[in-house]
């Protein structure tokens, strides 16, 4: 017997997400749990094998949740629901992860033919926006690949550290304070940090050791306020850029 | 859109194939179905164009052979020289990179054989008005491609962040949770005056009119978390 195909329902309504899961579940080959609170709400034991996103109501939230989805099951493949026919934000969606679309007015055996269909690696899609995701790709593309970064010297174990601090927003005198060094000593290796990478601004180099790998990207965008918090303390302008 | 084109009157075709029997059998059920005119038959790319040039005809239905590589400069030939016209590849195990770079390069469907008459005759009817047809096996590897080039520009715009100062994305993060100037001063032990000043350097940087657009701006961009919905 095949496994069945896990299904989690994201929705702000939950009501939505309860009486989908219900009336999918009740199908053969297929489990569905209903997520109201979002990816991060869930707890689960297996990777989902479909997300249903309900994409009729906030766009912007929606497209929020498909990037979080996808950051949080990257194996998962998401399907935007409730959209419109004439609906170009179905190409959003497409970039921000949706593998397929249902629209509104669908029904409930139409998504779960969609399901299905995206399970096995098909998306079905009318010619009309099938041109728009082209157009989509055909600009992207030409956005990137990004320029092979320039060769530039390796920096010290004690400048990478340096360089880590500043980008997570201290000034000299935090970093001098943090590592038990004088200010004059920090803002020498900062000045062979903007040297090395051959740059003038301090916000030029983290830019380009994040592109050169040479930091860490931030999982999730900017650090998180928690770390911010260390700056309340300091009374003066901070602006370490 | 389809621009000029024949309203009611029928789509000229010309369909390049080396095998001639199955072309010439393609040419008559076509030609049979009413909607199509076939106004050429060919068996390689310097005689599609001549005939394109001749016939100024509509869309160009290619079979695909053994290699895909002469399609493509095909293809952005007709590009480029035929703008009105569609191509549309017929093929039957292309891999998914040769059947998106054509895509890519502008043609505007890859069909495959095992498909019935009257689908392909829908198909062609759609290209015809500007549309992309594919297999639902292709569009699901664009949707695929489509997902990768947004999550590398989403990284991109991620960093961008960097363009507000650590002070000010703090700030932002505040703005976000709904406080007002007062509460953020007091949260980060400034002056109201400085939090106003930092908020304005915020729309100048971002180029936003609101502290609303701003949020918007910064949530678009991943830089915050939208918290309003939780």
């Amino acid at each position: 017997m095949q496994p069945s195909i896990a299904v989690v329902i994201v929705s702000a309504d939950r009501i939505f997400c309860e009486v989908v899961a219900a009336s999918l579940s009740r199908r053969e080959g297929l489990e569905a749990i209903a997520a109201p609170g979002g990816a991060g709400g869930l707890d689960l034991q297996s990777v989902p094998g479909i997300v249903l996103i309900d994409a009729s109501f906030d766009r912007q939230s929606s497209l929020s949740q498909t990037w979080e989805v996808r950051t949080r099951w990257p194996d998962a493949k998401i399907i935007a629901v409730g959209l419109d026919e004439e609906d170009e934000q179905i190409v959003d969606f497409a970039e921000a992860g949706a593998l397929g679309y249902v629209l509104k007015g669908a029904t409930l055996d139409e998504m779960i033919e969609t399901i299905q269909r995206v399970h096995q690696g098909e998306t079905l899609c009318s010619p009309r926006i099938l041109a728009a995701v082209v157009a989509r790709i055909t600009s992207l593309a030409r956005l990137g690949p990004e320029p092979p970064p320039r060769e530039v010297e390796p920096l010290t174990a004690r400048e990478r550290e340096i360089l880590a601090l500043v980008a997570a927003g201290l000034g000299n005198k935090e970093v001098g304070r943090r590592l038990r060094i004088t200010v004059q000593t920090v803002k020498n290796h900062v000045h062979r940090i903007l040297e090395k990478l051959q740059c003038h601004r301090r916000r030029e180099a983290v830019r380009l050791a994040y592109d050169l790998g040479l930091l860490t990207e931030p999982q999730e965008g900017p650090p998180p306020l928690g770390e911010l918090e260390f700056v309340k303390k300091n009374k003066g302008e901070l602006d370490p850029f | 859109m389809v621009d000029g084109g024949n309203a009611g009157g029928k789509l000229k075709l010309i369909i390049l194939d080396h095998h001639q029997l199955f072309r010439d059998c393609l040419a008559s059920a076509l030609a049979e179905q009413g909607r199509f005119e076939i106004v050429g038959k060919v068996s390689s790319s310097p005689e599609a164009l001549d005939r394109l040039a001749q016939t100024g005809a509509d869309l160009l239905l290619v079979a695909l052979s053994a290699t895909v590589d002469g399609v493509r400069d095909l293809i952005e030939g007709v590009e480029e020289r035929f703008p009105r016209a569609r191509v549309v590849l017929l093929g039957h195990d292309e891999t998914e990179d040769e059947v998106l770079t054509c895509l890519e390069a502008g043609a505007s469907g890859y069909l495959v054989r095992n498909q019935s008459l009257s689908e392909l005759c829908s198909a062609l009817e759609a290209v015809a008005q500007g549309d992309t047809v594919c297999t639902p096996g292709m569009a699901h590897s664009l949707f695929a491609r489509l997902a990768r080039l947004g999550r590398e520009r989403r990284r991109r715009d991620r960093l961008d962040y960097l363009t507000l100062t650590a002070r000010e994305l703090e700030i932002l993060h505040l703005v976000g949770d709904g406080l007002n100037n007062q509460e953020i001063a007091s949260r980060l032990f400034l002056s109201v005056h400085t939090v106003k000043n930092h908020v304005h350097k915020i729309l100048e940087t971002l180029g936003v009119h609101s502290r609303w657009d701003a949020v918007r701006y910064a949530v678009e961009h991943g830089w915050i978390r939208d918290r309003r919905q939780r």
